[in-house]
């Protein structure tokens, strides 16, 4: 299932990774290095839904590309696709190829 | 595989013997394909009540299936009339297996790529799964617009009914479910044709005709199942076979929106085909998909085309059309041929397309009209709705449409040849 994901190579990759470290019920919010939501963001976050049900999936910015920052708070999981956000209160979990997964501190 | 034979196997147990109840006097094809079309409803509808597990759920259809097979056998009336087999049928035949066993390698090759599919039809079918229920907070809480909560569950029910017969998620192979629907569909349509035309030849040829607009390119989203839905019940309907064309109305209505507007379509087309008095046993198509509407309505799951101002975007865009109308004239439909055919075909067949196909002609003109509306009702871009939904929309229309143009033509040629060999016997 390669094609859907083609135009961000390892996003499908990362996604199967995140499914096998997460579980039922965790909150999931993706981060990008995307500025704009029809620049990337959508095509990221839409196709995460698929891979990741069970977890709660959350966007970090709206169609307006405004920054939804309410969803950091309600995650306790973020995914982030070639980036590295330091956020506040997560920590480091795992390292891919295409990204990092960051789970919040107890 | 396993899971999603035994899915079809099942649908067919359950389905053809309701079939039968209801069309007791139909071809055994047709009867086979409304079997499937009305198993595989009534499978995605048991997990609408019943616990998610395999054994609940085969125990209960094969007893289900069982009464029906009875009630089916006491009430059982003539067969149709055997039609003989002609050469040239075979060919036909040959044709439309051939091609519906390419399509089923096609539509099994991988999971489906649509993004469709991963963000609306399947998103929500491994969502439920993965909960054994109809997960209402994810319906409400849906944070991506593509996964359209308000879209009827036919299709993803049927995709966890596999599942559930799996008891796994694997979406390998869902794609059979697209061949079972489009088999389906062309087994209605070939019951139809043999029992109006009498001709083997005529009814293969018409089957083989129609494979490509049954088998839809589209894996794993719901125009294929609505396409079979919504053809069939159009079909059956100007048949005269109301009570299944109305169920199989509801069906389609309970697979995408637009059966919505089909049923209304339906009932219009009926009046101008001064059939009125049948207007009311539509009430299935209605029933059907009302419980769904309740629960949307209860859960309050938003429709995209109906959000904000409705009345002032329609005032809007029939003030200036030419967005719609330049996107609509820039979207490609492809295939020119099959297109200036059809043209050419509803021009040979016009007369009888007007006076013996009313029902038909009006309800998809209605229907396409409903479209056009949809387009004007439009919060997106215009350009961005037609170029992503037009060769879809199209596609839902046009094998009823061939249908009835086809049989059209072949009616005039045979009767061509029943007038010349009149005219050659008294000649002798």
């Amino acid at each position: 299932m390669t094609l859907p994901y083609r135009k961000l190579p390892g996003s499908q990759q990362l996604y199967l990774d995140v499914r096998a470290r997460t579980k039922a019920g965790d909150v999931i919010a993706i981060a990008a290095p995307f500025a704009k939501w029809d620049q990337g963001y959508w095509y990221l976050y839409t196709r995460a839904l698929y891979p990741l049900t069970g977890r709660v999936v959350l966007p970090l910015m709206d169609e307006h590309d405004r920054p939804l920052g309410e969803n950091i708070a309600r995650a306790n999981v973020i995914a982030a696709y070639r980036c590295e956000p330091r956020l506040p209160g997560f920590a480091e979990v795992w390292r891919g190829r295409d990204g990092v997964l960051l789970r919040r501190t107890p | 595989m396993i899971a999603e034979l035994a899915a079809v196997v099942l649908a067919l147990a359950v389905g053809v013997p309701l079939a039968r109840m209801l069309d007791r006097d139909g071809p055994l094809s047709r009867v086979i394909g409304e079997g499937m079309l009305l198993g595989i409803g009534v499978c995605a509808a048991l997990l609408c009540v019943m616990p998610w597990s395999r054994w609940i759920l085969v125990v209960l259809l094969l007893a289900i299936a069982a009464v029906a097979a009875q009630r089916s056998w006491a009430l059982r009336e003539r067969s149709a009339t055997s039609v003989p087999l002609h050469w040239g049928a075979l060919a036909f035949y040959a044709v439309a297996i051939i091609a519906i066993v390419g399509y089923a390698l096609f539509a099994t090759l991988a999971p489906s790529p649509e993004f469709d599919y991963l963000a609306d039809w399947g998103f929500k079918a491994r969502a439920f799964f993965e909960i054994r229920s109809i997960d209402w907070q994810l319906l409400v809480h849906a944070s991506a617009r593509d996964t359209h909560p308000d879209y009827p569950l036919l299709l993803p029910l049927t995709y966890d009914f596999i599942a559930v017969l799996r008891n796994g998620w694997n979406d390998a192979h869902l794609g059979a479910v697209h061949v079972a629907f489009a088999a389906a569909l062309l087994l209605v349509i070939h019951g139809t044709a043999l029992e109006e035309t009498r001709s083997r030849l005529a009814a293969a040829f018409i089957t083989a005709a129609l494979v490509p607009l049954a088998a839809t390119p589209w894996m794993g989203i719901a125009e294929g199942p609505f396409i079979a839905y919504a053809t069939a019940a159009l079909l059956l309907i100007r048949r005269g076979n109301v009570a299944i064309g109305a169920i199989l109305l509801g069906l389609a209505a309970s697979t995408k929106n637009e059966g919505l507007t089909l049923i209304a379509a339906a009932a219009l087309g009926l009046v101008c085909a001064r059939r009125a008095r049948e207007v009311i046993r539509l009430w299935p198509a209605v029933v059907i998909p009302m419980p769904w509407l309740v629960a949307r309505l209860f859960h309050r799951l938003p429709t995209d085309i109906v959000t904000g101002s409705v009345i002032t975007r329609v005032i809007a865009h029939l003030r200036d059309p030419w967005p719609i109308l330049a996107a609509l004239s820039s979207a490609s439909l492809g295939k020119p041929l099959f297109w200036s055919a059809l043209a050419a075909g509803i021009v040979i067949a016009s007369r009888t397309l007007a006076t013996r196909e009313r029902f038909v002609i009006i309800t998809l003109l209605t229907q396409f009209a409903c479209y056009l509306g949809a387009y004007a009702a439009t919060p997106y871009d215009v350009a961005w709705h037609v170029t992503w939904s037009w060769e879809r929309l199209v596609a839902h229309l046009t094998p009823a449409l061939t249908f009835v143009m086809l049989l059209a033509l072949v009616a005039r040629q045979l009767t061509n040849t029943s007038v010349s060999l009149e005219t050659s016997s008294t000649s002798n």
